[in-house]
């Protein structure tokens, strides 16, 4: 092994390795990417050998995955401290999202200088390519690519750079793929993955909210939900230039060596026209935004009489204001102007969930739950009136807001209370202490079950 | 010369036998196997593509890689069925090993027949089990799958340690380092040999036991 040796190839070998290094990059990430596309892949075997199949390997190039990686590339190929990182990630319907793992193509400086390049290399680069497509079915991602649809979504992201191995949570593992020794350097494949696939309940965008979120001059925010439309797209251009990515946290946006412009997620979805997004979609500094699945209709939501219907809506109004008797005209509802679109610049809420609430005490009757939004919040609700509910107290302008309190702040669990609780860990290896044990104690335990049955 | 061995040891149940060394041996295959040579003039040659098929396994959560060649494909099940129906003549828990050796052959002095020397093989040593309950086998099912993955890492690792390959011949000698039988893909000169034998029955059990221990020790 010696240093770069580059001076001592010839210009042709050079002008070849290149070309190898570059064909090796842009097919690794078509195997990466079509195998997260959720499909089964086939390419047909070819006896004779009519067209170049690059490395005699059967690889459609996606052209959604190839003009990506070939705009990553760039004229650019892996180096020393420079890998090509095609990172995977998972995208719930409600927003959250996680890396699932990074697989990073790398050179390090250990060289051989004997090597034939238009042989050897290039056919070690095929027994690499081959590695790669075995092993691309076995991480945890694979499993759950294959099960992609309605309510996650796998992407895709290529840059290069250093992997970021925090994004890929607790007790990640790295697997080597394989290595390919050239004159100047070997060429290294490896991918790190994720093996906690649990989504934490909170840190993530879109389930965070700010305690003054709702305060009544803010108007409030939503994103299109026009199917049509990419489902969560920002532009570069249009962040402020200190503009922070909340899920930086969770490495989704950690991308400290492609320019903002270049910030790229695809979501590997779709078998021939992927579909691209472009970053994933954050409100204004320090807000955070819901990404929501489809719009849903609540109970009480009017149909299509709503201009409007899809838009999101405020839902913080006190419950106990809906119980008051101080029912505004029931017009009022269809004499709102309906937010204009001009005018929605964020994201937020899923209206759903307000009228599940809604729906205890307002049951049976009838009501108008619109898209209208407006200063106050005290106006955003068309109250309806409400019958005095069954066993109700005579004072049912508070009882049925005491009962919702009093769901609300059950008293606190004694088993959660204790903050010493063994870890899942532990209990699992205690499991196993057990069992050993009473396997140790079989005959004791059959002596006592044929004592039971002799007192019988 | 010595043959690289690289010895793999698995428990599974009778349905999964096929599976699980189809598994193993197209995923070795897939690596020792290129596109057929097409031979031009002053020893120059092309060489076809290898096409790329996802199969999923039925009684393991498992997909493995293996090359377009539906005739390889057919070769290796009929190899790999004659061992389980050895295998499952045996009542009750039984093992075996099956082997994929490469080998190229040697020319000899006539009226000798040519001397086939191996140059790498995969041995696989096979512990069937019984299973009684349908949560027993759910919990096999993903653990032989884990395996399975874990002998695929395995094998790409050995794969890429570039350790001796046959050169490629010239076109007479082609036979001698490939298999030339196959129409659309060209893999290197393989057998696939095998022995079963019974395993004694006062392991059933702990077998069993090892296996929930194994999965709550997780």
């Amino acid at each position: 092994m010696t240093e770069n040796l580059e001076v001592n190839l010839s210009p042709q070998d050079k002008k070849d390795l290149d070309k190898y290094i570059k064909f090796l990059c842009l097919k690794s990430i078509q195997v990466i990417v079509q195998s997260r596309l959720g499909d089964k892949v086939r390419t047909k075997s070819k006896p004779s050998t009519t067209g170049a199949d690059w490395f005699n390997l059967g690889i459609t190039d996606v052209p959604r995955v190839l003009a990506e990686g070939k705009r990553t590339i760039s004229g650019q190929l892996p180096s020393l401290g420079q890998s090509l990182c095609v990172e995977i990630s998972l995208t719930t319907s409600e927003g959250d999202s996680m890396i699932l793992e990074t697989w990073c193509l790398g050179m390090n400086d250990r060289s051989e200088a004997d090597i034939k390049v238009s042989y050897t290399v290039y056919n070690r680069m095929g027994i690499l390519l081959r590695s790669l497509f075995t092993l691309t079915r076995v991480t945890p991602a694979y499993r759950l690519s294959r099960k992609q649809g309605t309510d996650f979504v796998i992407m895709y992201r290529i840059y290069f750079g250093d992997v970021k191995f925090e994004g890929l949570g607790e007790g990640f593992q790295v697997m080597r793929v394989g290595a390919v020794p050239t004159p100047i350097g070997t060429l290294t494949m490896s991918a790190a993955y994720r093996t906690k696939l649990t989504i934490p309940s909170d840190g993530y965008a879109g389930l965070q909210m700010k305690a003054d979120h709702y305060m009544a001059n803010t108007p409030p925010r939503y994103i299109s939900r026009n199917p049509s439309e990419p489902r969560f797209q920002i532009y570069a251009d249009d962040l402020p230039a200190d503009w922070e990515d909340p899920l930086q946290e969770i490495g989704v946006g950690s991308c400290s060596v492609s320019p903002p412009n270049q910030m790229t997620f695809s979501r590997a979805a779709t078998q021939n026209d992927l579909q691209q997004f472009t970053t994933a979609a954050i409100g204004e500094q320090g807000e955070h935004v819901n990404l929501s699945a489809a719009p849903k209709v609540g109970a009480f939501a009017l149909g299509k009489d709503v201009v409007g219907g899809d838009d999101g809506k405020v839902c913080n109004v006190p419950f106990e204001l809906l119980t008051q008797q101080k029912a505004e005209p029931r017009e009022r509802a269809s004499s709102l102007s309906p937010f204009p679109a001009s005018e929605q610049t964020g994201a937020m809420f899923d209206q759903s969930d307000c009228l599940r609430m809604t729906s205890y005490g307002l049951a049976g009757s009838t009501g108008s739950y619109g898209s209208q939004l407006s200063s106050s919040p005290h106006e955003d609700f068309v109250v309806v009136e409400v019958q005095k509910p069954a066993f109700g107290k005579c004072d049912s302008n508070s009882d049925l807001g005491t009962f919702y309190k009093e769901c609300q702040n059950p008293p606190q669990l004694v088993t959660f209370a204790d903050s010493k609780q063994p870890c899942v860990t532990d209990t699992l290896a205690s499991f196993s202490q057990d069992l050993a044990k009473y396997e140790d104690n079989l005959d004791e335990f059959d002596d006592f079950v044929l004592s039971l049955q002799e007192d019988q | 010369m010595n043959a690289r061995t690289q010895t793999f040891e698995l428990s599974c149940e009778g349905r999964q036998i096929e599976e699980v060394l189809l598994g193993i041996f197209h995923t070795i295959l897939f690596h020792r196997t290129t596109g057929k040579f097409h031979y031009k003039k002053e020893g120059t040659y092309s060489i076809g593509t290898v096409g790329v098929v996802d199969a999923d396994c039925d009684f393991v959560d498992f997909t493995y890689v293996r090359c377009d060649s539906d005739e390889l494909d057919r070769s290796l099940k009929r190899e790999v069925a004659s061992f389980k129906d050895a295998l499952r003549k045996v009542e009750g828990p039984c093992e075996g090993q099956i082997s994929l050796e490469f080998f190229q052959k040697k020319r000899s002095r006539w009226p000798f027949p040519a001397e086939s020397i191996p140059w790498e093989v995969w041995t696989l040593k096979l512990n069937v089990i019984d299973l009684s309950s349908e949560s027993e086998r759910q919990i096999c099912r993903e653990k032989v799958g884990e395996k399975l993955a874990e002998k695929v890492i395995c094998i790409a690792e050995a794969m890429n340690r570039h350790e001796f390959l046959p050169k490629n011949p010239n076109e007479p000698d082609l036979d001698n380092v490939f298999d030339t039988s196959f129409p659309d893909v060209q893999p290197y000169l393989h057998k696939i040999t095998f022995e079963t034998g019974s395993s004694s029955g006062a392991n059933v059990g702990l077998t069993v036991r090892r296996l929930f221990r194994d999965t709550l020790a997780i």
